[in-house]
């Protein structure tokens, strides 16, 4: 009973200080308040562009990969909004983490009084992500409200944000490799590079390419298979799928966090 | 005025900025492999888009590898954008002042500076696209009579990129997130020049727009002089229309630098 309170504390603990964060980071962006607005430009164009994309494609095809063009503009949306979630709460630290261990700063996160894998998550936020999720949902939201498909508003949120859980434990494993190679950068950012494979449903993709999608790097479980279970498209195993494959990437983090904390040597010690 | 143009001192500045960047050789490993997830994901939008289709919207199927592989290599010209990022910064935390007082032209020694790292990865792909004419499916890459004009076509647009980052980079000099322009810029890029998808088929409108632009002459003109579907007498004209645009752009961007030097007010005065 005292360790499930004792947890209970350290997670509200947790939560408190990320507010903080979430804070300072809010204010520290307005400091430059152009560079925000020209953040949401960005965004902007590239949303249009996927949108083009798919526009010119839906000239001369009436579906893609049995995606009707609702479908697809609700795939995009949710894309574009769990996107801008991983890029808000996860991206800014997995890109850092790196040079957090080479320069020695990472010893700050091992003496605060919190789970040091918690902070290598969560201890930046990127605030200019928020438009992303912002401009996702709208479009999410319309594409929801076409009259020819259906959404169940709960299995989306539930999945998408399992799909994130499967994001986060991926680019965890690969940050944690970060302990034993110190440059890890080019392998983040080969792991982005894998990670666009899931900007587009597995279904448009060859078979082969569709199985390592599903298997050895999950990308279809990024947003299409969470869309796919709110579309009604999928069922029966496939919504437990996610759950599993959840449950063994972060017991596969903590394992090699530790692992890896073992082998930190610090700059400080 | 003096031109501090002296080729031996930049083409000293291009082979060392070559060499250290092969210092890291699983940089260019890297980002071979993840052109390839770009190649994949494009394969797999047109394999829903042609579904066993001969031709769609003018393109036959049988060019669709190497429209692929040749939009790929044109769009490594936006690669060249790091190193504008790079100038954006100096400006922004007042580095940029030792240019001022070094007897150097520093639009050429910023652009010996991009392309030297950029060569590596630049031959290599030139060298792959040689190769895939010797696998079946890329017979339509570069036909007999076309490489030494695709050659031409893409230095123009190489050129042409590059004049357009410079002058993002002189716009920094007034608002210092100019950074997010060169994003912007290259996000819908790819769309817009036409090397993602054939120009033609976006809608109508955009395209009478885009011709008003020199946004096709990064694209759709060298990936159809690479493809051999230009009408007799087009290359030339196309070429000249890059050319104009290019001396269009130099006193523009001289005129912008001589008042963005004026206004410039960097730490130390």
């Amino acid at each position: 009973m005292d360790r499930i309170r004792q947890s209970l504390a350290t997670l509200a603990r947790c939560f408190a200080i990320w507010g903080a964060l979430v804070r300072n980071s809010f204010v520290r962006s307005l400091e430059f308040r152009l560079e925000f607005v020209g953040r949401a430009v960005v965004e902007v164009v590239w949303m249009g562009s996927q949108i083009l994309t798919f526009q010119a494609a839906f000239r001369y095809a009436a579906d893609l990969g049995g995606w009707t063009p609702s479908e697809m503009w609700f795939f995009i949306g949710t894309l574009l909004a769990f996107d801008g979630l991983y890029v808000t709460f996860m991206h800014p630290n997995q890109n850092q983490f790196g040079a957090l261990l080479r320069n020695g700063q990472f010893d700050f996160y091992l003496i605060y009084p919190l789970p040091s894998l918690f902070l290598a998550l969560f201890r930046f936020v990127n605030v200019h992500g928020i438009i992303n999720v912002a401009l996702g949902l709208g479009l999410t939201v319309w594409a929801a409200t076409r009259p020819d498909i259906h959404v169940n508003v709960a299995l989306w949120l539930l999945y998408g944000l399992l799909g994130m859980g499967v994001v986060a434990g991926l680019a965890m494993l690969v940050t944690t490799i970060g302990f034993w190679t110190i440059q890890n950068a080019n392998l983040m950012w080969f792991f982005f590079e894998l990670y666009r494979l899931g900007f587009r449903p597995e279904s448009f993709y060859a078979s082969w390419l569709r199985r390592i999608l599903l298997s050895i790097f999950p990308a279809a479980f990024f947003f299409s298979v969470p869309v796919q279970l709110a579309l009604g498209k999928l069922g029966g195993f496939w919504f437990v799928w996610p759950w599993l494959l959840v449950g063994v990437l972060m017991s596969l983090v903590a394992v090699t966090w530790r692992a890896g904390l073992k082998r930190y040597e610090g700059a400080l010690s | 005025m003096t031109l501090h143009w002296k080729p031996r001192a930049y083409y000293r500045i291009l082979r060392n900025a070559f060499i250290s960047d092969l210092e890291y050789r699983s940089s260019y490993y890297i980002l071979f492999a993840a052109s390839w997830i770009t190649v994949a994901m494009e394969l797999a939008l047109f394999r829903q888009i042609y579904k066993g289709r001969p031709e769609v919207g003018g393109l036959p199927a049988s060019v669709v590898p190497a429209f692929i592989v040749l939009g790929m290599f044109l769009r490594y010209g936006s690669t060249l954008w790091s190193m504008i990022s790079e100038c954006v910064e100096e400006i922004r935390n007042g580095n940029f002042r030792r240019f001022l007082i070094q007897p150097i032209h520093y639009p050429s020694y910023f652009f010996a500076k991009a392309i030297g790292p950029k060569i590596p990865t630049w031959t290599l792909s030139l060298v792959t696209i040689v190769a895939l004419k010797f696998f079946p499916g890329f017979d339509a890459l570069l036909p007999p009579g076309t490489r030494l004009p695709f050659l031409v076509a893409a230095a123009l647009s190489y050129v042409l990129i590059w004049q357009i980052y410079l002058l993002i980079v002189y716009l920094g000099f007034w608002f210092e997130e100019a950074h997010f322009l060169s994003v912007a810029f290259n996000i819908g890029v790819g769309i817009l020049s036409g090397s993602l998808l054939p120009l033609d088929w976006l809608p109508d409108a955009a395209v009478r727009f885009l011709r008003l632009t020199p946004l096709p002459l990064l694209g759709d003109f060298p990936m159809r002089t690479g493809l051999g579907r230009l009408d007799a007498g087009e290359f030339e004209i196309r070429a000249l229309q890059a050319l104009l645009w290019i001396l269009a752009l130099i006193p523009l961007l001289a005129w912008t630098k001589r008042r963005a030097l004026r206004s410039y007010e960097s730490f130390g005065g």
